[in-house]
Parts: structure tokens; sequence; C-alpha cells
């Protein structure tokens, strides 16, 4: 390959040459996504292990009888699990290897865009999370479960999943800057998604078991995008279901702190991997 | 790849000029002073090697001039104009530390780095073969040795097609035929292609590439010059073989073992029959011509003491005593 440094005359000085800036996002997401493939506990995380939660609730607390609508929402509740715990655990230690392994050292004497890199991160983390979503959703929907989507979906899964995606990945970039220890990140991602799921009644699908008044399930970032895509994906009567009260956040004003979420979240990524990472950089 | 027109004129543009000037550099790590003052200049076409013992604040400054770190004090400026920051796509850096990704083959590292870099070539692969890593391009780094590893760094680092590389202690873990495989591929940078090379080192034999070599030691630069001229500027030096002289009788109080002999500064050449009066009379003792190990230790652990000294022995004795030799560039002597 040839390249384009060069001095247009010998009595000038050279003028250097930016790398674009679709160029450098893309050669950090295909980065990300190689070792993404060829890991076995990446396909783990993001397949293997939601899959085993839903087939031990499905077992153990579902009766024998239970409906497809009740398959369908714990499906849903885990599929938004596995994708939080995968991405939090894949990028948290991957942002933490580049801080800790001097990585950032050497980006920050290239030409590179902080938000070149952020978003390369961001598109292979969404990539991670919309395939464990599909697995989990497509798994549930072969043993059983059953969707009635409203026209909202088309919007409503889209936005759920990016938002859900990119507060997964700003909590990713905090922790691998606080936690410089990359091997620590497996388990403090899983831990970190088993406390949100818990504390929000199985991700928001189950408020009833939370002993106060439970309004936050409609607040908090990983039970709000549940229960949008709940309300998104069964078009129908979700009386007696556990799912209620408070009632399912349909209105626009979920949409609007769902896209609250979003900004947030790119506004702490940017941040952090401008700050922390490239030392100051501007974007 | 690049064809050899390309070459000729990219050498011919790079003929002339300033390639990087920094002019008394400061940095302050936490309560310690790292840089104190440091003047650096590389012209074109120049392979600058910038020595000193661990700790002299050599990674420091090329971190410095490398954009990475932000110096306190003083200008360091590329080619006449531009701030380290704007200059990065007209250098390339290869910096210490576990910079390949061990989760990616080294072939994988260097189309990476490739795409990052606004002059990345494919010229890895040929670098790669002659590194003789070839066969394990397509391994994880994370099975490499550090060696190996160190090895695709620079094959991604020299791919670029840039007039200047910033290599921070290049020859660590290489071995001795590979450090005459990289030290041939930078000679082969600076006379085909006229790109220049600071390089920083503890190794004695990177001097043997240098159009000009800079000492540095605790911040501040000792000596700077072509290397013959500095091997003519040291004090005499002694070999001893089959005993051990007492440390006191060199410069600076200190000898330095080298294999089978000890080797120490002397202040004039008479001194060595002092020395020799005093071993038994079957020990060699005989003033060897300088090497550049000799520069090395001179320069790196000799040159501040022996200032020292002769500051205190212009207080004790008579002025004409201290010479002068050596001390910290730009100080008074």
């Amino acid at each position: 390959m040839s390249t384009e440094t060069a001095a247009p005359d010998s009595a000038e000085p050279p003028v250097p040459d930016r790398v674009p800036w679709q160029r450098q996002a893309w050669a950090f997401a295909e980065r990300h996504l190689r070792v993404l493939v060829r890991s076995p506990m990446v396909l783990f995380l993001a397949v293997g292990w939601p899959l085993a939660w839903y087939g031990l609730t499905v077992a153990v607390f579902l009766p024998g009888d239970a409906g497809a609508f009740a398959l369908g929402s714990v499906a849903v509740s885990y599929a938004f699990f596995g994708s939080f715990t995968v991405v939090v655990a894949v990028f948290a230690g991957a942002f933490a290897g580049d801080l800790d392994g001097g990585r950032y050292r050497k980006f920050r004497s290239l030409p590179i865009a902080p938000s070149a890199d952020l978003a390369g991160r961001f598109v292979a983390a969404l990539v991670l999370a919309v395939f464990s979503h599909a697995v989990v959703l497509a798994v549930a929907f072969a043993t059983g479960a059953r969707f009635e989507p409203r026209l909202a979906a088309i919007g409503l899964v889209p936005l759920t999943l990016l938002s859900f995606c990119v507060v997964a990945l700003a909590l990713s970039l905090v922790l691998g800057a606080v936690v410089s220890k990359p091997e620590y990140m497996t388990t403090i991602g899983i831990v970190l998604a088993l406390i949100a799921y818990y504390t929000t009644g199985f991700n928001g699908t189950q408020p009833g078991m939370i002993a106060d008044d439970p309004w936050f399930v409609n607040v908090l970032p990983n039970s709000l995008a549940t229960r949008q895509q709940l309300y998104a994906l069964f078009d129908g009567d979700f009386t007696d279901t556990g799912v209620l009260p408070p009632e399912l956040p349909s209105g626009i004003e979920f949409v609007g702190l769902t896209g609250a979420y979003v900004v947030v979240g790119l506004a702490v990524s940017i941040l952090l991997v401008r700050r922390v990472a490239y030392g100051g950089d501007p974007l | 790849m690049i064809d050899t027109a390309e070459r000729a004129r990219k050498a011919q543009d790079r003929s002339a000029g300033s390639v990087l000037e920094a002019s008394a550099v400061e940095l302050t790590i936490g309560d310690q002073r790292v840089l104190e003052g440091v003047d650096l200049q590389i012209e074109s076409g120049e392979i600058v090697v910038l020595m000193g013992p661990n700790g002299a604040g050599k990674s420091v400054f090329l971190s410095c001039c490398a954009g990475t770190l932000r110096a306190d004090g003083g200008e360091i400026e590329f080619f006449d104009r531009y701030a380290p920051r704007a200059a990065r796509g007209l250098f390339s850096v290869a910096i210490q530390g576990d910079t390949a990704d061990p989760e990616l083959t080294g072939a994988e590292n260097c189309r990476f780095f490739e795409q990052l870099h606004p002059a990345g070539t494919d010229e890895w692969q040929t670098l790669a073969e002659r590194f003789e890593l070839t066969e394990d391009m397509d391994r994880t780094v994370g099975a490499y040795s550090g060696g190996m590893a160190r090895k695709v760094e620079l094959a991604s680092a020299l791919s670029a097609d840039v007039p200047l590389f910033l290599l921070d202690e290049p020859a660590a873990a290489l071995d001795l035929s590979m450090l005459r495989v990289l030290h041939d591929e930078l000679l082969r940078r600076r006379d085909e292609e006229g790109a220049s090379v600071l390089l920083t080192s503890h190794t004695p034999l990177d001097a043997q590439i240098a159009d000009r070599l800079v000492f540095l030691r605790n911040g501040r630069v000792y000596a700077d010059g072509p290397p013959e001229g500095l091997l003519d500027e040291l004090p005499p030096v002694l070999r001893v073989r089959g005993a051990v002289p007492d440390d006191e009788q060199f410069v600076g109080n200190r000898a330095f073992g080298r294999g089978d002999e000890v080797r120490g500064f002397l202040e004039q050449e008479t001194d060595a029959e002092a020395i020799e009066a005093e071993l038994p009379d079957d020990a060699l003792v005989e003033i060897d011509p300088p090497s550049f190990t000799d520069l090395f230790n001179y320069y790196a652990y000799l040159a501040g003491e022996e200032s020292q000294q002769s500051r205190e022995a212009t207080t004790t004795r008579s002025p004409e005593s201290t010479d002068g030799t050596a001390g910290p560039v730009g100080s008074e002597q």
C-alpha cells in the first residue's frame, strides 16, 4: 500500500495526514470482533450463561403448564441479562487491558480520534449484545415461547437494545478505568449483572418480588429496557402475569428517558475515553 | 509496498532541514524532577541514539516527543513547525510495554496499527520475514516470547512510511542476530529514504549505528556528539587482567568488570604506572583503546561524578588541576 504522507516540495516541511475517522473506527471494531469470535469465554457468556439461567428458571420456577407468554417474558429478561453480562465483562476487561498493558501510550502517539476508538468498541459491543439477545429469544421461541409484537416493536426493540448497550458500555469503561485489573472483569461483570437482575425483580419482569413500591422498575435502565421490550413484543393483557404494577412503560416519556440514557451513557463514555485514555485529546 | 522511485523521491524530499528540535524540556512526575532542561536536535537523515542508565529520563523524554506525555516546560518542535501532537502523522513510535494485543495474531496486530497510522504500509510483512517471524505471524501474540512480541511491535512501527522514527529501547529482548537485522533496517531507512531515527538505549552496541550519541543522566544531557568525537574525548582507559585494582585509583572511584578483566578511567595516562606497581607482577595492566561500552560507562555513570570531584578539587587545590573534561552540556566548566 502506498501512502499519502509526503513533502510536496523539498523546501517545505511535510504535512501530516490524518486517517479517516471511519477507517479508525472500523479498525477498532474489527479488532474487538476478532477477539470476540475466537474466545470460548465470550461465547459462553453470550449464549451459554443466559440460556442456562433461562433453562433453570423454566425448569424450577415455572409450572409445567406455563403459558407461552410466561416463557416469553422470562426469555426477554434473560436476554437483557445475558447482553449486560457479556458487554460489561468483555469490554471492561478490554478497556482495562488497554490501559494496563500500555497500549494507550501507543495509541496516544498516533493521530487517533478518541471518538473513533469509542465508536469501534461500541459497534463490537452492539454486535455482541444483539447476538446474545437474539440467540436467547430464538431458543426460547424454539422451545415454546411465543411473542405477539406490536407495531411499536419496530422502533422500541432496537432503541431498548441500543440504550441498554450504551449504558452497559459506559459502565464497562468506568469499571475498566477504576479497576485496572482485566482479569477481575469477568467476575465483576457477572456479579453486577446478577445484582441488577435481582434487585429490580428479574429485570422488572416480576416487580411483585420487591417489598416496597416498585416504581423504579420503570426508571432504572435495565428494568426499563426490559419492560419496554415486553410491551413491544407482547400485544396482550398483562393482568395476573406478575409484570404489573406498575403499568408498563408505554408512553412517549419513557422513550424520552431511554433516549436520555443513551445521551448520558455516550457522554460518560466520551469523557472517559478522551480524558482517561487519550489524556485530554480533542475528539 | 513502496517502489524504488518512490523511495528515492521521498529521500530527496527529506534531504534537508531540522526534523526535531527540543529545547529546555522539563518534566516533573510526582515529586521527582525527571527532565531538567533537555536540549536535543535531530537533522534530516540522522540517527541519534539517546543513551543513559536506567531512570535517566530517556523514555520519558521520548514520550514527550511522541506526544504521549506533556512536558512541563520547554519546547518540542517537528520540522520547524509542528508541536508533538500535531506531528503524529509524521513519525512512527515503538514504545516499551505490551503494545501488541495478546489476543490478536502478530499479523492482525500489524494490520490494526497499519490501519490506524496515516502512513501505515504493509511492509510489516517483509520486516516480519527479516525478523524470522513469518511462521509465527498467525499465532496469537499471547503465545509469543517477549522477544517475539517486541519484534512484532518493531515490524509494525517500522512499516510506516514516515520521515522520523521514535524507538524506545528497540534492542530490549532482541538477540544479537536480530539486533543486527534491526540496525541494518534503520541504516537502510536512513540511507535509502532519508529517514531520521531517535532511539533510546542502554545497549552500547546501538552506538555502532549512531550518527550522534546523546547521553542523558538524571534528566540532563551530559554529552552530545558523534561517537568518534566522544570516544576521542574519553580519559585514558586502563585494562587490568589477572588482578583487581583498587577502585579509588580510577576516575569516579569506580572500575567496571568486563569478562575476566577490569577497566577503569584514569585522570592521566601516567597513573597507570602507579596502579601497576601495586599489582602482582603477572597481572596484565595496559592502556586500551576505548570501546563503546567504555563510552557508555563513562557518560552513564561517571561524567557527573567526575564533574563533582573536579568541583571539589577546585576548592581544595589549585584551579589548574581541573581539566573540565566532563559535565552537563551547557554547565559552567
